[in-house]
């Protein structure tokens, strides 16, 4: 028999978004647990719906940035799934070297 | 803080440090026998920017991503040219005017390789490498930095 709490695990996924350099300051964090309601949810979706109704600040930083999924570029409209544990990067412009 | 990854052969040694750079110990990190060409590239906190007199900068990386694209960018090196090694070392934290933020070095048998080789790794670098400089002026609000490259190897992306 599956209990309630199961059933909510089943039904929601917690990711991981990473911030960095700008993005970071205007948060003022460099993380954030994210529990996705309804799951499955995909990048595109996460992106475009999902962070910029939880956290209106990033949808400016989102326009100009690009996406990697545990650490490898991702289209920001790509409709791969998020999986529990994921790691999502916001990578606002680089300015290395 | 030190991040690196360094090949089983030390052929491949990419190192993310807030440790002072020497281009000396890089280039010597891939001289071999085989090897007839070094080429390198250093790049120096210049003092200004804009026409803003610059005090420091400070440096942040996604560490675990960058260690990652620079071991891709490598890969993607040895396919294009005859290279013998690729070492690419980057400042974290706090680095002031005048003192090397990032020094590439690449080996080969001849020097066309190895000079283009080095030329696509900076442009590379810079282009998708997820570290992020922030400026301190002197007498200037600090300032984000954002590569013109990030833009156009965002636009062939996508």
């Amino acid at each position: 028999m599956i209990s309630s709490v199961d059933w909510e695990k089943m039904a929601t996924c917690q990711v991981t978004i990473l911030l960095f350099a700008a993005a970071k300051e205007a948060l003022d964090r460099s993380e954030i647990k994210l529990t996705i309601p309804n799951s499955p949810c995909s990048v595109k979706q996460l992106i475009h719906q999902i962070l910029p109704e939880k956290y209106p600040t990033l949808t400016e930083f989102l326009k100009f940035s690009q996406i990697a999924l545990n650490c490898e570029y991702i289209d920001k409209n790509s409709d791969q799934l998020l999986q529990q544990g994921d790691e999502i990067a916001i990578i606002v412009p680089v300015s290395g070297g | 803080m030190e991040h690196s990854f360094i090949s089983g052969d030390g052929r491949r040694v990419f190192i993310l440090t807030s440790g002072c750079l020497s281009l000396e110990k890089v280039t010597g990190s891939v001289s071999a026998l085989e090897s007839g060409a070094i080429a390198s590239f250093c790049g120096i906190t210049r003092k200004y920017n804009q026409g803003k007199e610059v005090k420091f900068l400070e440096y942040e990386s996604y560490s675990e991503m960058a260690l990652s694209e620079l071991r891709k960018l490598g890969d993607e090196i040895s396919n294009r040219w005859s290279v013998e090694g690729i070492s690419i070392w980057h400042r974290l934290g706090r680095v002031n005017v005048g003192e090397i933020s990032v020094v590439i070095a690449v080996s080969a048998v001849h020097r066309k390789e190895a000079l283009e080789a080095c030329h696509f790794a900076i442009d590379q670098l810079k282009a998708r490498v997820p570290i992020w400089k922030k400026e301190y002026f002197v007498a200037h609000e600090p300032e984000w930095r954002e590569n013109l490259e990030f833009q156009s190897c965002c636009q062939q992306r996508e």
